[in-house]
């Protein structure tokens, strides 16, 4: 009877409600409408996809003006502590929804192109952004492990939903067998945690590991007779190693140019912007509320996660050098980008401030990220039915379509970090509070890196706009909706130097 | 009339996206002379309005609509930058008359790369701010990447734009780096507050060696200066000529304003170092020259051993030295261009580079050997021209400070008048070879406008020098204070 009265539950879940609501009310349209026409002489199965992209588009609009009441919020917590609500993490969910929004619209296209004809298409993309939003905001081990297996399900099933190419079945499958050992080892780390200090909740784990390490005051790491502080140190890296390896950090980083080639355009894009939002904002609670303590007081675990800032950094630059392949090579730049925000993520527990860094880089790196995969989807030859695939179809694109090789041109540049793009300035916050910290190492190795990935992104300027082929080719006529995100992204990176209030001010209010 | 600075910097953006609407070429052409000339228009009027006596920066605007923390740049000139942008705006009308008839595809994105690059080069000039001048410096690369790759004559071209681009960016981005260290270590990037405050030597020294990496790389000195030749012959007529005419100084721009007054015990305590590579430069400039073969190669590295006479001067540090080498580049600027225009005309008519092809030019074009023999001289900078008066002062000021150092420089104007010499008689005189003449067309009355305004100027500034010297006395002096 309590509970009954006690309604703040809902009232502030009323959005995770409403979208839940609308994946359901979007599975059983889709059942029931396909088979409708059962009884019909001539079968003519609807295909149901457009309309289920356009209902879910909208319920994701809604869902987007529900949370605008919850942006001005400090700390709810619901349902006996399983979530919190924050403002930062409506920035965050508002934000994945935006660029779900995107996503979804510019796979109209693909999925006209492409013959994918499921109607699950949208209600798994649904189903992943809802484990993404329960991800954000988790306030328990148990509730982030269940939001993180729905997020994955999902995403199987989604990278192998073209039925007949073989290259996504065989990406899907390497996605599952390295996705559910790293999730094994996520959850042998959970249960050391539990084990250990008798609880799952972010601020109880908190509390125990700060009083913890107020008592025992060592800078070792081995405890000759002290298992307890072995054992949650160990639990520490499986955790954070499970979660590196969904954010496409190195050394773990190897499923990612294979899973992003295989699996079809539109889910790959989904793949490297939205669900990696969801991730990198996870893994910035995660290094914050439970296992603060660990990294604040002690050095070893600072040094995971600088071997895997280093390791990105130049795994992610020099790996892309060789590739032949588009999809590979976007790979490629993620992971090196995943290494500069691992760097303003190491800065954290130097000081607070470069969370403000890193949550601008993951900003601006989404957006140049999306446009470019939103580029990649709209270029295809007019006779043929595929997408370009290699590095070396892009040649001459200058003449074939300006805008996009000039839309293409200044993403690339965004990415290389020259100015006066918005990417430039993402990097000099990154950079800023790293020589703040002093960590003058650290931002040299940066800084030399992103000249060397700034060869590849030349290398694809000089395809489009140096070369000349013998036979052009008419390109597809680009729809609508891509058109509108595109133009829209691009402002946003080229005349961003103009105005940088409208995302720091955000930023900063959210934080 | 205090935002006067502001007409400069907008005019070229206005008409670049006056130009982007329209469709027919001859329109395009028009607009786009039209706007650089009311560009140079403009800055004459600012060198008008300028006030000789003034220490401090002019015309200063402050841009208000940036609101990061403690970031206010301002953009002013200088007695230092004024004739830089002078330069700039008049170096951009003569390009883009001269590239009307050879530049055959994509016209309008032609002139719009052009507009947008004298508007940044005029923000580098008249930026007060640490970051903004980085944020312009490597502005510049964008633009000049897609004039060579683009537009350039060969295959060769993919390659020297990766040269120009990968060269200058990895010299930056430690430039960067020290930005960076000087903002968190005074919490501002404003050059006139940066101008008062003092560093202690060791980070003098570390912060002078990052700056120098970048500005070494533009200037260019040796070792790196691998990137000038493949740029310079492998992009068409009017990027060699915006190339070797402004942005070579933006190197040399940066040590004035950058490297000597705000680290002067560190500019003292490298000064051997950089004799050393200007000298290297000077001799080992002029001695490749001599061995080259192709037209524009020879002028590139003729660049570079004036440039080493330019950094010579500059790290003198005495107030004839470093007036000589605003004037030498000033000259520089305007006879180098005027070289790479007379070997534009030759390939726009032969379509050749190569020296073997050409020789005994006088016998069908005799106004192009008057132009030729003429900036040959300037070259060899003959009392009368304007490179006299800056080589002169800067060895001058040079002698003053090291004389072992100015007797072997001196030698190095020899080895220029080798070069020069031995370029001009090979192809102006001597037998015609008949036999690779396949049209007889001396200049046009448009090249001919272009070249004889170029030779004016020379001849100008070799004889009325204290035209430009009244103008940068006041700022050379203030930089000098700060040494001494």
């Amino acid at each position: 009877m309590y509970l009954l009265f006690n309604y703040t539950n809902f009232l502030y879940f009323i959005a995770e409600f409403y979208f839940c609501t609308s994946i359901i009310i979007l599975l059983i349209f889709g059942v029931f409408w396909y088979n409708l026409s059962n009884h019909i002489n001539n079968i003519y199965k609807p295909i149901l996809i457009k309309n289920s992209i356009w209902l879910l588009v909208l319920s994701m609009s809604f869902y987007i003006l529900l949370l605008f009441e919850h942006i001005n919020l400090q700390n709810i917590f619901l349902f006996d502590k399983a979530l919190e609500l924050n403002s930062y993490y409506t920035f965050a969910k508002i934000f994945l929804f935006l660029i779900a929004i995107f996503v979804i619209a510019a796979s109209l296209n693909y999925v006209k192109n492409d013959k994918i004809n499921q109607y699950e298409y949208t209600v798994l993309i649904a189903c992943v952004t809802l484990g993404s939003v329960l991800l954000i905001n988790s306030f328990n081990m148990l509730s982030a492990y269940l939001a993180l297996e729905l997020q994955t399900l999902a995403m199987y099933v989604l990278i192998a939903i073209k039925r007949n190419s073989e290259k996504s079945l065989e990406a899907s499958i390497k996605y599952l067998i390295l996705s559910a050992f790293s999730s094994g080892i996520l959850l042998f780390g959970l249960c050391l945690i539990y084990g250990i200090t008798g609880t799952l909740h972010f601020d109880k784990i908190n509390n125990f590991l700060s009083i913890y390490f107020f008592e025992f005051k060592y800078n070792n790491f081995f405890f000759y007779n002290n298992y307890e502080l072995s054992a949650l140190l160990f639990s520490n890296i499986l955790i954070i190693i499970g979660f590196l390896f969904k954010i496409n950090a190195a050394p773990f980083h190897i499923w990612a140019p294979d899973v992003y080639e295989g699996s079809p355009t539109s889910v790959t894009a989904y793949l490297s912007t939205a669900s990696k939002i969801g991730s990198l904002f996870f893994f910035i609670k995660l290094i914050i509320l439970p296992f603060f303590p660990i990294f604040f007081n002690l050095t070893v675990n600072n040094n995971l996660l600088l071997i895997c800032t280093i390791l990105s950094l130049i795994l992610g630059s020099f790996g892309a050098l060789y590739q032949k392949k588009l999809k590979r090579l976007a790979a490629y730049s993620t992971i090196a980008n995943i290494g500069y925000i691992l760097i303003g993520l190491y800065l954290i527990f130097c000081s607070i401030d470069s969370l403000e860094g890193a949550t601008f880089y993951i900003v601006v790196y989404i957006i140049t990220s999306i446009t470019f995969f939103l580029i990649l989807l709209s270029l295809r030859k007019n006779t043929g039915a595929n997408l370009f695939k290699y590095l070396a179809d892009i040649k001459a694109l200058n003449v074939m379509n300006p805008f996009l090789s000039l839309t293409l041109a200044l993403i690339l540049l965004s990415m290389a970090g020259i100015p006066p793009l918005a990417g430039f300035f993402a990097k000099l916050y990154i950079f800023l509070s790293a020589i703040t910290q002093e960590k003058y190492w650290l931002s040299i190795i940066g800084i030399l890196t992103s000249t060397v990935s700034c060869f590849y992104y030349l290398r694809l300027i000089k395809n489009m706009y140096f070369e000349k082929i013998d036979k052009y080719s008419i390109l597809v006529k680009m729809d609508r909706e891509k058109s509108l995100i595109l133009g829209l992204n691009i402002l946003l990176i080229t005349f961003f130097f103009l105005n940088p209030n409208i995302i720091l001010n955000l930023i900063n209010y959210c934080l | 009339m205090n935002n006067i600075l502001l007409f400069p910097i907008i005019t070229p953006i206005l008409g670049s996206i006056l130009i982007f609407f329209l469709r027919s070429q001859r329109t395009v052409k028009i607009v786009g002379i039209i706007t650089t000339l009311f560009t140079l228009f403009l800055s004459i009027i600012l060198w008008i309005l300028f006030d000789n006596l003034f220490i401090y920066p002019q015309f200063v605007i402050k841009l208000t609509w940036i609101p990061l923390s403690n970031f206010q740049p301002k953009l002013g000139i200088d007695g230092l930058s004024l004739f830089f942008i002078i330069l700039s705006t008049a170096i951009l009308p003569i390009c883009l008359m001269a590239s009307l008839q050879g530049i055959k595809k994509q016209i309008k994105e032609f002139f719009i790369c052009f507009l947008i690059l004298e508007s940044l080069l005029i923000l580098v000039f008249s930026s007060l701010d640490l970051f903004l001048f980085y944020l312009f410096f490597e502005g510049v690369l964008i633009p000049m990447f897609l004039i060579i790759g683009v537009w350039g004559s060969r295959e060769r071209k993919i390659r020297a734009g990766y040269y120009f681009f990968l060269y200058t960016l990895i010299g930056s981005v430690l430039m960067l780096l020290g930005i960076i260290w000087i903002y968190f270590m005074t919490g501002t990037t404003d050059l006139i507050i940066l101008y008062q405050l003092k560093f202690t030597e060791f980070e003098q020294i570390l912060l002078w060696l990052a700056f120098f990496s970048s500005f070494a790389v533009k200037v260019p000195m040796i070792p790196f200066h691998i990137w000038l030749p493949e740029a310079h012959v492998e992009s068409p007529t009017a990027g060699s000529l915006m190339l070797a005419g402004v942005l070579l100084k933006l190197g040399t721009y940066g040590f004035l304003r950058f490297s000597i007054p705000l680290f002067p015990i560190a500019s003292i305590y490298f000064s051997p170092f950089i004799y050393t590579l200007s000298l290297i430069g000077i001799i080992y400039g002029s001695l490749t020259t001599l061995r080259q073969v192709d037209l524009k190669k020879i002028i590139a590295y003729s660049s570079v051993a004036h440039m080493g006479f330019v950094t010579l001067g500059i790290f003198a540090l005495n107030i004839q030295s470093i007036e000589g080498s605003i004037l030498l580049m000033i000259s520089h600027g305007i006879v180098s261009p005027a070289l790479f225009l007379l070997v534009g005309i030759l390939y726009d008519r032969y379509h050749s580079r190569l020296l073997y092809y050409y020789s005994g030019l006088v016998h069908i074009m005799p106004l192009f050997s008057v132009f030729f023999v003429f900036f040959t001289m300037a070259n060899i900078s003959l009392p009368g021209t304007s490179s006299f008066i800056g080589e002169f002062l800067s060895l001058l000021g040079v002698y003053q400070s090291n004389s072992s150092v100015a007797i072997i420089a001196t030698t190095g104007i020899i080895l220029g008048a080798a070069y020069a010499l031995w370029l001009c008689n090979r192809i102006i005189f001597g037998v015609l070879k008949v036999r690779h003449v396949n049209y007889i067309g001396d200049i046009t009355m448009r090249e001919f406008v272009l070249l004889f305004i170029l030779s004016l100027a020379t001849v100008l500034i070799g004889i009325y020098p204290n035209l430009f010297f009244s103008a940068m006395h006041t700022s050379v002096s203030y930089l000098l204070t700060e040494l001494y």
